[in-house]
């Protein structure tokens, strides 16, 4: 439920998340192979749970209506709120005649791809920004910073909405708008990051055979914060598909008959004193199992990034 | 300590004056401008033109938010079109309902994760540990609208103990009036912030248990009991502070969440209609004062901090 990105955060607090006995920085990853990660990221139990619950929901969204084919354009009032089973509808309709199942999967189809665009475009932006800060002189860095503290003191879900009200909201629209109420988080983590780099020795050599700032923070610095970057990427997907399905939830996300998993909540929940529980634990529960996945993921990762450090 | 807290109030001072430029900007970015996005749809140029006026929309951008800024501090935040009220007066008369409310959770996230905390990180790896954190990660993932609607179906549907909707008194304190209306909307904002202090905790209490004075407190034969509750509590909560600071935005869009599932009265709820009403002065006013009590939280959370672990302020003096 909280965003996870944004508590997790603060430089000088370590991580919310579990970290055990011996906490480090969770901006202090060091390395040069993505393989080494990927090994010890293959070593983490709940990371490939994580993984192998991500793709099934992925496969369930894009794949799945290959093989369940449904209407969700069209509605069908004479197969409303049918019971699982019914009619063919293994997951049953809603009030509008939907099959609950073909809609779960279209839904799915719009969380993913905006969630993970919005977290990518995220870091995009936030590892420029942050690289930018670390490089820059103090009072560039603190202003960036301090940027960075108020957007960080905005609750994203109201900036989220109100901005929502301003344009008309689509996959496009919704993913720039939750990117770029994400990427502070990721800067800050990249700005520790660029500090660091910044004072080592293989900096100074680049510098001094004549590398400029923008080739030092491209070649040097960005390669060097990946582990910390795709770490923070990663609980930025979990949050992007909570802020979405919020949203739908809300109304204010795109409108019917476009399908999202908030909005199917939001429908069940008009109908709970009906029993109709078909409208509700599908939805929840995958939203749930989406989220943790990418959760189980992200710890994954960070155990990966921050193991490979320990044994330097 | 006084120097350390004049910095962190100077800090809190910048974030906000950052924080109105954004929302000044967001005001001039609504969908036809300020005038027409504020007056609504059905207002003829004579009452575009007037508006403009009379709220300076013809001046520079530097002068109208400096003129913006001045009605701000003046308390002036802007008339609802929609409901015909002063947006300060409509929160007025909510704010302190969505305060009880978060307020209420986070110290029942506090007490709860901070116990939970202590108890998996004494029996690390058991049973107990093991349940919790299943749970705490469960919580940590569903949505605040899905616990709420889990809520209603079985502690309001299946076991009627508690009512589905909450309290609905008018005045600032109506709320309390109904107190069991108030047991689930404080449960459902409460879990999310219940999973993630507990996840802190234990991890923080975890350092703390194998660090050198606690070893050097069994030896000198200090009870379990008390090494946990002086030593080990007591420095695992400094960063738990801080945590709860962070919570604070958290808490708000939560409440959002929560105040629309379970029609509550506050902020939130009020909000929310505004934004579906597309009533701009509302929500802009809303967006302010939340942040204004998110930057109060933290500096109240880093106080409570250097309270409680003094070497704070002068790890902060030297940095």
């Amino acid at each position: 439920m909280p965003p996870i990105a944004k508590v997790a955060a603060e430089g000088h607090v370590p991580v919310t998340r579990e970290v055990e006995s011996e906490a480090s920085p969770y901006g202090a990853a060091i390395g040069k192979s993505p393989a080494g990660l990927i090994v010890r990221f293959a070593e983490n139990k709940l990371g490939l749970v994580g993984v192998a619950l991500f793709v099934g929901v992925v496969l369930f969204a894009f794949v799945g209506p290959l093989l369940y084919h449904t209407d969700q354009i069209h509605t069908n009032f004479d197969q409303v709120d049918l019971p699982p089973g019914a009619a063919g509808h293994l997951l049953g309709t809603d009030q509008s005649g939907y099959d609950v199942l073909g809609r779960l999967m279209a839904g799915g189809q719009t969380s993913l791809i905006v969630s993970v665009a919005a977290a990518f475009l995220a870091a995009v932006g936030g590892s420029l920004v942050g690289a930018a800060a670390g490089f820059s002189a103090s009072v560039v860095d603190s202003v960036l910073m301090r940027l960075v503290d108020a957007f960080m003191s905005i609750p994203q879900l109201f900036v989220v909405i109100v901005v929502a009200t301003i344009v008309v909201p689509s996959r496009a629209s919704l993913m720039i708008i939750i990117a770029s109420m994400s990427w502070f988080t990721t800067a800050r983590l990249v700005r520790g990051e660029a500090l660091r780099i910044r004072e080592l020795e293989y900096v100074e050599a680049a510098r001094s055979v004549g590398s400029g700032r923008p080739r030092i923070v491209i070649r040097h610095v960005l390669p060097n914060a990946v582990g910390v970057i795709v770490v923070s990427t990663t609980f930025q997907v979990a949050d992007a598909i909570l802020i979405l399905a919020s949203l739908d939830f809300l109304g204010l996300g795109i409108p019917s008959p476009s399908a999202s998993w908030g909005g199917m909540l939001s429908t069940g929940l008009q109908y709970i004193y009906d029993g109709y529980w078909w409208l509700i634990f599908p939805a929840g529960g995958i939203i749930m199992v989406a989220v943790m996945a990418v959760n189980f993921i992200g710890d994954g990762l960070r155990d990966a990034v921050e193991t490979r450090l320990r044994e330097r | 300590m006084g120097a350390y807290l004049i910095r962190r109030c100077m800090q809190g001072v910048l974030v906000v004056f950052i924080v109105t430029v954004l929302v000044f900007c967001l005001l001039h970015a609504l969908p036809g401008g300020p005038a027409r996005a504020i007056l609504g749809e059905k207002a003829n140029a004579t009452e575009v033109a007037a508006f403009a006026r009379a709220n300076n929309l013809g001046r520079p951008l530097p002068v109208q938010y400096l003129l913006w800024v001045g009605q701000l501090l003046r308390g002036n935040l802007g008339h609802s079109y929609n409901q015909n009220q002063s947006v300060m007066a409509l929160i007025v008369q909510r704010l302190p309902k969505t305060l009880i409310l978060t307020t209420l959770a986070l110290l029942l996230s506090l007490v709860l994760g901070i116990s939970l905390g202590m108890l998996q990180a004494v029996r690390r790896n058991g049973v107990i540990d093991g349940v919790t954190s299943v749970l705490s990660l469960a919580g940590y993932s569903a949505p605040t609208f899905l616990t709420g609607i889990l809520g209603i179906w079985l502690l309001a549907i299946h076991w009627r103990i508690v009512p589905a909707q909450a309290p609905q008194g008018t005045s600032a304190l109506g709320v309390l009036e109904d107190p069991r209306g108030l047991i689930l909307p404080v449960l459902v904002l409460g879990v999310g912030a219940t999973a993630a202090f507990s996840r802190y905790m234990r991890s923080s209490a975890i350092e703390n248990l194998v660090q050198d004075y606690v070893r050097v407190a069994r030896a000198k034969g200090v009870s379990s009991g008390r090494i946990l509750r002086a030593h080990v509590a007591r420095n695992a909560l400094g960063p738990i502070a801080t945590q709860a600071g962070l919570f604070m935005p958290v808490l708000f869009a939560g409440a959002v969440i929560t105040e629309s599932v379970f029609n509550y009265p506050g902020m939130g709820l009020l909000f929310w209609n505004a934004a579906l009403s597309r009533d701009y002065p509302t929500e802009v006013g809303v967006v302010l004062v939340v942040a204004i009590a998110t930057v109060i939280g933290s500096l109240l959370a880093d106080v409570v901090y250097a309270v409680l672990d003094p070497r704070i302020v002068y790890v902060a003096r030297r940095s």
